[in-house]
């Protein structure tokens, strides 16, 4: 089944975004930017990024802020008004409607709008490498039938079935899951690049009710930035008595610090606007370095802060509702990022506003989620579960080794083969834990299980299938598998991932707070099972060596496996070390003389091999009861 | 001048009830092929990422070229010149070029961005590159600020 795709179609900046695996997501262009400004030439085809940087230098041709006359009549005021900011032609075509005529042709905004729908589609069938056929696009509040239809037309021009033409403060309240709730007011407040729009909503039974929109065409995040380029402008000139406004050099590497500044001092308390040799005077180069606090900027921006509450009063008033009926606050458009926004924003509605989404991406993301109501892919969304916590065995010396990390979506299983810890050891227990610790005997046990009938070989030898398998419902199978008599033992343990809230979280702090203390303890046991395992290599290789190595060799060796063996309780992570290096050492020697005893023929140890020296390690134990899990880690199968 | 809209969710809704039994199969393949679909982009990503896994930083640190390019063009100390240049060869080093524009050329939107216009020419040319532009192979860091204009550039573009 196709796809449907949810466009915001902006007056500056459109979006595109589609339903991926129940989850919105914001489909980037082919020039690697997830927003695509609304910007075409028709002549030369160019829509987006390239379009926009020709605007003044083909300003006849270059069409942007389109949005504004769709569905229009020539006789709407807002054409007028459009005509006399916009440098390309507009022109009364059809039916009294506005049209845009370029080099003597005349295009509807429904033509110049699908050459905008038209790449944002070829960019998400780029992306998801189908065909994508149809679509939801997003228009404001306020537009009427024949700016709907016309909107509508645009899509059909551009080879995508519109599906529906959602309100683009639905869309918003659709990108914060609102639709779920019942019988609640909310206030979407968008400030974007040149518009603000606040709109209050009804959510009711599965409808949205637009009660009321307001705002200001002419207000948005470029009037924040012309702020502080006019403030870095007059600081510079009472400084350095220059004035820099002529200069289009350095007035365009004002322009990219003042918007860098404006956007550090969202996360910031103060920044400093550098531009080193900005220009150059009589006597020698000019640099322009300003400090900048957030206070400034707010000082600076706080009549444009202000203008926006206005609307915020009327469309209150107009939808008969107090501020403290507003349950649910949306911020929307780039501007939404100003920390004195969100303040004033809170302090009109007394409520925090929703976070999450990117309030440039809200309304694409929006109609995403619309898009998936229609193709049923919201509704059916799977609630994928999680495991709340790590699963493992224990292992030799008591470690916790994990198979499925915490947070693993289920469905999912994990194999690892394990071995035996001691020779001649015919069964091992199979301890199941549940947390974070990486000791054992500080998890959750969730079961324990023996698999017996291991054929009696050394150390290391047998292989033990270990699985976990945990299927949809969160059934956790465990199985344990000898792969030379295929002999299985398996335990089933329900109930691994509805853990309550409550004690995850315990476990997990309980995990954290002991972070440090744990790495020891494990390095600890890990340092023992390799010197024991070095213990046992050395052991076997003496063995194998016969008399080819000289007593003395064998006497230091031996004396060295001792000590190991009599300290390897006690003895701290960093002298057990020492201790294992040292015996290391003369072992090498021992390999030594025997390859150099190997030099004549049929010396070859036929079938016996070299002594292998097993990941991990491990020998008998001291029988403490965490020791008992006598598995140890191996390589991992899949 | 309030336009009232109703926006029905909870319709398009009941309009999948209807087969949504029937679908599971369906479901099962879409999942399928979000799937098979991710795995061919994060593959594909990867290869881009390996290609182009330092322009962001690269573009990050533009501005303080430009800045070291200026430096050099007013000192008359020869220092500059020399952090320039090596900078310069670290950048290129990472497959970054200087996207070449140069005063008299036409126009390209594709490479370039026009931050003043002057005159109201068919065929605008560059009158000045205001700020260079950069690319990685064929991905552009940044297009490249000009100046364009006709011959008798007089600013009366409206």
């Amino acid at each position: 089944m196709a796809k449907i795709i949810g466009i915001d179609l902006g007056t500056t900046n459109s979006c595109v975004a589609v339903m991926e695996g129940g989850q919105p997501k914001v489909i980037p262009n082919a020039e690697g930017d997830r927003l695509t400004p609304s910007v075409v030439d028709p002549v030369k085809n160019l829509v987006g990024a390239q379009a926009r940087r020709q605007i003044l230098v083909n300003p006849k041709n270059t069409v942007h802020a389109v949005k504004r006359l769709v569905g229009r009549r020539f006789s709407d005021p807002m054409v007028s008004k459009a005509m006399d900011m916009v440098p390309y032609k507009i022109v009364k075509g059809e039916n009294d409607l506005a049209v845009i005529e370029v080099e003597g042709q005349t295009y509807t905004p429904q033509e110049i709008s699908a050459k905008i729908l038209g790449k944002l589609k070829t960019d998400a069938e780029e992306y998801l490498g189908e065909e994508v056929r149809e679509a939801v696009i997003t228009v404001p509040a306020y537009f009427d039938d024949s700016q709907r239809q016309a909107t509508k037309e645009a899509g059909q021009i551009a080879g995508l079935k519109v599906k529906r033409i959602v309100n683009e403060p639905t869309a918003s309240a659709m990108a914060y899951g609102l639709e779920k709730k019942e019988n609640e007011q909310i206030a979407v407040y968008d400030l974007g690049g040149g518009t603000f729009d606040i709109s209050i909503l009804e959510i009711g039974e599965g409808v949205f009710e637009v009660k009321s929109t307001n705002g200001d065409t002419f207000l948005g995040g470029e009037d924040f930035d012309k702020r502080v380029i006019d403030y870095l402008l007059s600081e510079f000139k009472k400084d350095q008595g220059i004035d820099l406004s002529t200069d289009s050099q350095a007035m365009q590497r004002l322009k990219d610090a003042a918007e860098k500044a404006k956007i550090e001092l969202s996360s910031k308390q103060e920044t400093e606007v550098n531009i080193p040799y900005i220009t150059v005077a009589d006597s020698g180069p000019k640099h322009l370095t300003i400090k900048l606090t957030r206070a400034k900027l707010e000082q600076l921006t706080d009549d444009l802060v202000e203008k926006t509450l206005e609307p915020c009063k009327k469309a209150l008033k107009d939808a008969g509702l107090k501020p403290s009926e507003i349950e649910q606050v949306i911020l929307v458009g780039g501007q939404t990022r100003m920390p004195k926004i969100v303040e004033v924003v809170k302090e009109l509605f007394g409520r925090e506003p929703h976070k999450g989404v990117n309030p440039d991406e809200v309304v694409g993301v929006g109609a995403a989620v619309q898009a998936g109501v229609l193709s049923g892919e919201v509704k059916d969304v799977l609630l994928l579960d999680v495991t709340p916590l790590t699963l493992g065995i224990e292992t030799l010396g008591g470690v916790r080794t994990s198979l499925i990390e915490r947070n693993t979506t289920v469905p999912t299983s994990k194999t690892q083969i394990f071995s035996t810890a001691a020779a001649n050891q015919t069964s091992v227990e199979v301890n199941i834990l549940q947390g974070e610790r990486e000791m054992a005997a500080d998890n959750k046990s969730l079961g324990r299980f023996m698999l017996d009938g291991i054929p009696p070989s050394p150390r290391g030898v047998p292989q033990i299938e270990v699985k976990f398998d945990i299927d949809a419902n969160g059934i956790l199978n465990v199985t344990a598998k000898d792969k030379a008599t295929n002999k299985e033992q398996s335990i089933r343990v329900t109930g691994s991932t509805g853990l309550d809230k409550a004690e995850v979280e315990k476990m997990t702090r309980d995990a954290e707070a002991h972070a440090e203390e744990d790495r020891k303890r494990k390095e600890q046991v890990e340092a023992r099972n390799i010197a024991d395992n070095l213990c046992y290599t050395a052991e076997k290789t003496l063995k194998d060596a016969g008399d080819k190595v000289s007593k003395e060799l064998k006497g230091e060796v031996e004396e060295k496996v001792k000590t190991i063996r009599s300290v390897l309780a006690t003895a701290s992570t960093e002298d057990l070390k020492q201790k294992t290096e040292d015996l290391s050492q003369s072992l090498q020697k021992v390999g030594q003389t025997m390859y150099g005893a190997a030099g004549q023929p049929g010396a070859q140890p036929g079938g016996q091999t070299p002594p292998p020296p097993p990941p991990g390690g491990g020998s008998d134990q001291p029988k403490k009861p965490s020791d008992e899990g006598e598995v140890k880690e191996g390589e991992v199968v899949e | 001048m309030i336009k009232k809209d109703k926006n029905i969710i909870k319709k398009d809704r009941e309009e999948n009830q209807e087969g949504s039994e029937k679908s599971f199969e369906e479901k099962y393949k879409r999942a399928r092929a979000d799937y098979v679909n991710l795995e061919r982009r994060i593959k594909k990503q990867q290869g881009e990422f390996l290609k182009f896994a330092n322009s962001v930083l690269i573009t990050k640190l533009l501005p303080l070229l430009d800045d070291l390019e200026k430096a050099a063009a007013m000192e008359k100390d020869s220092g500059v010149s020399l952090v320039l240049k090596k900078f310069k060869e670290v950048v290129k080093s990472d497959g970054v070029e200087e996207i070449k524009v140069k005063v008299g050329d036409k126009f390209n939107p594709e490479i370039m961005e026009c931050a003043v216009a002057e005159g109201n020419e068919e065929k605008p040319k560059v009158l000045e590159v205001i700020r260079k532009g950069y690319k990685v192979r064929e991905k552009i860091l940044r297009p490249v600020q000009v100046r364009v204009g006709g011959k008798n550039g007089k600013n009366n573009r409206n």
